[in-house]
């Protein structure tokens, strides 16, 4: 089933037009990235898709169900979860104040989801008293993916997977999300600056440009196309 | 030695109180990032509810805390939905200009009911004091501080460990961040707006036992949890408590040495100074993460 179906998207700030018609769907169960350069609009995409900005217009159908018009709360409600770039996360309180706030919409359930969140990030069970604003990069972007999977998403969204963490934090975190994907079935859509990473987690991708999906296809079949080769992964 | 003793315990009593009567003014401060001009006479209607029921009903003003703080409650809400959310979508500033309008509407509607005359809740146990070794305290002002204790005490609570207060923490340090997870920032406005506004209320039970009031007393109450919110720095307790207690000390001791008429001068220099030296308060800064 397709799980999230965006058709001729537009959307911007003020007069600016930073999104011209983009399509894109993300099946159940499917990794999807998307990559592209600086000011491509793909952190203002995944803003639309969960709610805190406007579409000018087009459709963000999730479930089969028009979700363009929804206020950010009810998306969340229906499945939709964010960990966003710059993180979002509320820096004065605690890594486990943030996760329960991430069960804002299963309470009833955050217990559990606690524990199964501190299974997939062991540290921030262990630094579950300190201050978000204490933490190292990679444990706030593990802390932002945790927050994000209190609300048992049926779609999970990160912004920015790998900016400026070590190359061996982003490696560990691309296995955690793997497992995530085999262990629970979410689905989800990683925008990542640094294509090999993209390409290597995801089963589709799609590349924007200029606020345009300049190319797409099969994550297998986009590597080894000669035109992302030269532009994306500076091979001669 | 010699008077001494009574001067700190005189200023810790006052200081407690002045830090729940703040807590609002800091709250919404803190929350909705506006500063309640109306704040004082809020406090000063909590008087009049208290008064009324205590000379028409017999109630005890103490006892009466509950009714004072669902009427600031509702009002709060209500005035968070149908007036101010509107403004401060518009145009922030404005709130300054509109709740100075609704300061000056709400004494002056005090004015026509309860004229300006000053008015006290004359309790029986107004006169009954304690000696207790070298100092003396009257039993009213014990027991406001113990309910000023409890009472923002119980606030820590709630902040600290309920999901409406982590909820109203998550919305004043990251708004963004807050509709990621689902929190609808319009609804916590709402409800801090109420909260803020209870405890102004049920602060005026405290403050009419405490002293005589008239409807226009409000503003001087305003500058006093506007200082509180200054000197302790804004959003977390710990802070209105640090700022409460600093004010108290710095009344009694200024009355007491420098004269009753210095007190409010002495005040407004402090805060002058603190605005000017560290405009975050003594235990400013971590609470609001983007500062």
């Amino acid at each position: 089933m397709r799980l999230l179906e965006v058709s001729d998207l537009e959307a911007g700030y003020g007069d600016v037009q930073v999104l011209r018609s983009v399509s894109l769907h993300v099946e159940e169960g499917e990794i999807v990235a998307i990559f592209g350069s600086n000011g491509s609009g793909k952190s203002t995409f995944l803003k639309v898709l969960i709610g805190t900005l406007k579409p000018w217009g087009g459709t963000v159908k999730f479930m089969e169900r028009h979700v363009e018009d929804l206020p950010p709360e009810e998306r969340v409600k229906l499945g939709i979860a964010l960990a966003a770039e710059g993180r979002k996360l509320f820096l004065g309180m605690t890594v486990e104040e943030n996760l329960l706030l991430g069960a804002w919409v299963k309470k009833e359930k955050a217990k559990e989801n606690l524990e199964r969140v501190y299974s997939y990030f062991p540290e921030l069970y262990e630094k579950r008293r300190e201050l978000a604003g204490d933490l190292s990069g990679g444990q706030q972007q593990m802390l932002s993916i945790g927050r994000a999977l209190m609300s048992e998403p049926k779609l999970l969204m990160i912004d920015e997977l790998s900016l400026g963490l070590a190359p061996a934090v982003v490696d560990r975190l691309a296995n955690i999300l793997t497992r995530i994907r085999e262990e629970e079935g979410i689905s989800m859509l990683i925008v990542e600056q640094e294509v090999s990473l993209a390409l290597d987690i995801s089963d589709r991708a799609y590349v924007f440009d200029l606020g345009e999906v300049v190319d797409e296809g099969r994550s297998e079949d986009l590597l080894r196309r000669d035109s992302i080769r030269k532009t994306y992964l500076s091979v001669l | 030695m010699g008077i001494l003793p009574q001067l700190i315990l005189e200023s810790l009593l006052l200081g407690t109180f002045y830090a729940f009567m703040s807590l609002g003014f800091s709250l919404m401060w803190g929350v909705l990032n506006i500063i309640n001009l109306a704040y004082g006479t809020y406090i000063i209607l909590g008087a009049y509810t208290a008064y009324t029921l205590y000379t028409g009903l017999g109630v005890d003003p103490l006892l009466s805390i509950p009714f004072s703080f669902l009427l600031g409650l509702s009002f709060g809400v209500l005035l968070q939905r149908v007036l101010i959310d509107r403004v401060m979508r518009l145009e922030p500033f404005m709130v300054l200009i509109l709740t100075f309008g609704l300061d000056v509407f709400l004494s002056n509607l005090l004015n026509l009911i309860f004229r300006a005359d000053i008015r006290s809740i004359d309790v029986p146990y107004a006169e009954r004091s304690f000696v207790i070794g070298p100092v003396i305290v009257t039993e009213v002002k014990v027991l406001v501080f113990f309910l000023s204790l409890l009472l923002t005490g119980a606030v820590y609570v709630l902040l600290q460990k309920t999901w409406t207060g982590r909820s109203i923490r998550a919305v004043a340090l990251d708004r963004e961040g807050a509709q990621i997870v689902g929190i609808s920032p319009g609804k916590v406005f709402a409800v801090t707006s109420g909260l803020g506004t209870g405890i102004a209320f049920s602060s005026g039970n405290l403050y009419g036992v405490l002293q005589g009031f008239t409807p226009f007393d409000g503003g001087m109450l305003t500058v006093k949890a506007f200082l509180v919110s200054i000197v302790g720095g804004l959003g977390r307790v710990e802070s209105a408590l640090a700022g409460g207690l600093f004010l108290g000390f710095l009344e009694v001791f200024t009355a007491f040495y420098l004269g009753e008429g210095w007190k409010f001068f002495a005040s407004l220099l402090v805060m002058f100074l603190f605005l000017l030296i560290r405009p975050r308060g003594l235990l400013g800064g971590k609470y609001y993460g983007e500062v």
